[in-house]
Parts: C-alpha cells; sequence; structure tokens
C-alpha cells in the first residue's frame, strides 16, 4: 500500500496524522506528505529566489514529519532515515548537484511540496506516487472545508480514482459502516476495508443499498457473498439494509460516531445517485458528521 | 533462474483474484509465473523447484504464511520473500522481517508497487552474485 497525507497547516491536518501514524504503524506503507502552494511562490520560476521560507505549510509539513518520526521507538522504524545514497537533485532549471540523502531503512517516507492549484496536485501527486489512498484532515461538524481554500476535500473527493479517508474528528473508530450495493465492489474496497477493521478493531456494520421495493431477493447473492468474505477472514460483521432514496436519513439518524465507508465506484448505486443529483459526491460526504472513507 | 535466465516468481494467495491479476502482469514483463491459491500445494512446489522470489499472503487455511515462508528460507535463504496482507498488523510486519523478509506489503496495492518490490529483490540477488 502507499498512502499520500494532504496536508497544510491547520489543526485539522493534525488530527489526521494521528489517523495516518496508527494507518502506517500498522501496514508500514510508504508514505508520500504533501503539501500545495500557489504556483507564485514556485522558486523555480524566479531564479534566484527562495522558496518562501516562512511560510507556515513548510513548517508544518516538518513538524509532521518530526512528529511521524518520533512516534517509533529507538531502532525499530522502518522510516528512520538511515540508508544513504547519492542522488542527482535539480537545484534549478540548468544546475543539478549530486547529493548524499537519506532515505527509510525500509519504507519510504517523502515530503515533497507543489506548486499550483492545490486539488489537482494532489491528485497528481497520487497517480504520480501511485497510491492507493489519499489521507487528509477536514473541518468536522456538517461541513468538510480546509481554511485557506474550502472546497479542497470535496474536489479531491469528487476527483479521485482511489480510496479518500477523510478525517473529520480525533476520536477513536469503534464502529465502521460499510455502504454497499450489488455493483461488483471491487477487490481494492473489500481489501481497505479489512485494513480499517484490523487496524482499529471496530465493529463492522455491512449496510446494503437497494433501490425501490425495500429488501428484494435479488439483494442477497452478494450481499451473502460480502458477509461470506468477511466471516472467512474472521472479521465479525452485522448485515443491514436502507434504500438509496432514504441513505442520507439514514446517515444523518443512525451514523453518528466511527468510520463511514462509501462504496463509489463508477457503477455503483450512490455514484449514479450522484450523477443524477445536483450535489457532487465531495458535498454529500461533507456534510456526514463521521469521518469518511470513499471507497474506490 | 531459468534456463532462458528468467526470473522465476511463486505467487501464493488463496484469493483466485489475486493470483488472476498478477500472474499475466508479471509474465508480460518477462518473468516465469506459478501461481497458487492452495499453500500446501504451493510448499510442495516450493520443495521440488527453488524459485528466485516468492510471493505469498500470509492469512491463508492449512499452512499460514509465516509457516510457509519460514519453511521457503529454510530451504533457499537466496530465495526473496514478499509477503502481500490485507490484514497487516505492526506484530506481523516485524515477525516477517525477522523470518528474513524482503518486503512487507499491505493491500489494497498498484501492480507498480509489487513490480517495483520484485524488481528490488532481483536487484539484490544480482548484488550478492545470485
Amino acid at each position: 500500500m502507499r498512502i499520500l497525507f494532504a496536508a497544510d497547516q491547520h489543526i485539522y491536518s493534525a488530527h489526521a496524522l494521528q489517523a495516518l501514524k496508527k494507518l502506517a504503524e500498522n501496514t508500514w506503507a510508504d508514505l508520500t506528505f504533501v503539501g500545495v502552494l500557489d504556483k507564485s511562490q514556485d522558486p523555480s520560476a524566479q531564479p534566484g529566489a527562495a522558496v518562501a521560507a516562512a511560510h507556515p505549510l513548510l513548517d508544518a509539513l516538518a513538524r509532521y514529519r518530526d512528529e511521524f518520526l518520533a512516534q517509533w521507538p529507538e531502532g525499530e522504524s522502518p522510516y528512520a532515515p538511515t540508508r544513504q545514497a547519492h542522488e542527482w537533485i535539480s537545484l534549478r532549471p540548468g544546475l543539478w548537484e549530486h547529493m548524499q540523502v537519506a532515505r527509510g531503512a525500509m519504507k519510504e517516507l517523502k515530503v515533497r511540496v507543489r506548486f499550483g492549484q492545490t486539488a489537482p496536485e494532489i491528485l497528481a501527486a497520487a497517480q504520480e506516487e501511485s497510491c492507493s489512498l489519499i489521507v487528509m484532515g477536514c473541518t468536522g461538524g456538517e461541513q468538510c472545508l480546509w481554511q485557506d481554500e474550502p472546497a479542497v476535500p470535496q474536489k479531491v473527493v469528487d476527483g479521485a480514482d482511489v480510496s479518500v479517508l477523510l478525517v473529520k474528528e480525533a476520536a477513536p473508530i469503534r464502529k465502521l459502516f460499510v455502504c454497499l450495493d450489488d455493483s461488483d465492489v471491487t477487490q481494492d474496497a473489500l481489501e481497505m476495508v479489512n485494513q480499517m477493521a484490523s487496524i482499529t478493531g471496530a465493529e463492522l456494520d455491512v449496510v446494503g443499498l437497494t433501490k425501490g421495493g425495500g429488501i428484494k431477493r435479488e439483494v442477497f447473492p452478494w450481499l451473502n457473498a460480502v458477509y461470506d468474505y468477511y466471516k472467512d477472514k474472521g472479521v465479525p460483521a452485522n448485515i443491514r439494509f436502507s434504500e438509496i432514496d432514504e441513505f442520507q436519513q439514514f446517515i444523518s439518524s443512525q451514523v453518528t460516531e466511527g468510520l463511514l465507508a462509501l462504496w463509489l465506484g463508477k457503477k455503483s448505486l450512490l455514484s449514479r445517485l450522484f450523477q443524477k443529483k445536483t450535489d457532487s459526491i465531495g458535498h454529500f460526504v461533507s456534510t456526514c458528521r463521521t469521518s469518511v472513507l470513499v471507497l474506490r | 533462474m531459468n534456463k532462458e535466465g528468467k526470473t522465476r516468481i511463486l505467487i501464493l494467495d488463496d484469493e483466485p483474484i489475486v493470483c488472476k491479476r498478477l500472474k499475466p502482469t508479471f509474465e508480460k514483463a518477462g518473468y516465469e509465473v506459478e501461481t497458487f491459491t492452495d499453500s500446501a500445494r504451493a510448499l510442495e512446489r516450493a520443495r521440488e523447484q527453488d524459485f528466485d522470489v516468492v510471493i505469498t499472503d500470509l492469512k491463508m487455511e492449512k499452512i499460514d504464511g509465516m509457516q510457509f515462508l519460514s519453511e521457503v528460507k529454510e530451504r533457499s535463504p537466496a530465495t526473496e520473500v514478499i509477503v502481500i496482507t490485507g490484514f497487516a498488523t505492526m506484530e506481523t510486519a516485524k515477525e516477517s522481517f525477522q523470518k528474513g523478509v524482503f518486503d512487507f506489503v499491505a493491500k489494497p496495492f498498484k501492480i507498480s508497487e509489487i513490480m517495483d518490490a520484485v524488481r528490488r529483490a532481483e536487484e539484490k540477488r544480482r548484488a550478492a552474485g545470485r
């Protein structure tokens, strides 16, 4: 697994770092921390200029790295920068230096800043690093915003073709609601839920989404297959159902704590629902009170 | 390696979809690949034939991945083992490396990630003169 941690300098990113620490501690995933600054601050566009050294984002990224590395006891971190290597580093267009760098002992921890529009740069980073998961924080309650660019989390959720974990709160996860339908859930999505259930020890509620007429016989085969999949893996799961048209109400009344995981593959009921409505997936996700894992 | 100089890979995962996904990609990249969903059969094969790289799941019935990788490493210490798991924990990661695995990859992963791991394993073998 490779994880992209998309961060800014505000408190919700620090909360998301706690979730990332727990994930990384167990999965030993390769990590990329990324922050994005406006293109006008790119020093390669202004020869001789340094990156806005005082920009709080750069301090925040360095702090997140230090805090992440400090969680491991001495000698036990797979990310400890103990592997020495020489690499060609571009100092400016037309000038490179062969520098000694320290890489992770067993796993990569890269800390990068990109220049451009925030959401597109985050999505581009996830693709370039072949990430399976984007982790980011956002404001809590019934909004999901970034302080300096409010729409960033929604744009990332709308545009990502990998799973996205939106961390809204710092509370431990004790319940995991996984909302699925019969539209060929991917192996990647099931495996992501496995990892979350293993890492958190959370109770798993599989919510079967149905369309028209309540619980139908056709619903059962695929839902039974999902239930059996988790049972065979030793992950106890409860099953419940929700009509897609009542889904928003279900979320408001039933999902008040824990983690909500939504299967949003291209042919899923939820994806089709959002294609018809004016609300985007990102906007819907922003209204959820808990942290949300968008599964793709 | 086989007679044609191709790196030999054994892939073991009790979920057929994993083997179905990995085999054609590795074969297209020029590797010789054998896949198994049954750990007992995979172990039999590993006893008959040395593989350059073994990719194995951990949580399986009959012989679990830890036992499988221990046996592979004991029989053929030069074989590089990559663990893939949908139930990654710190304890299994540590135990895997203590048993001599080359890499520990939590699922889900992109194909490029596992291919990178295999290439690095090959580099290590080449550097060791194998």
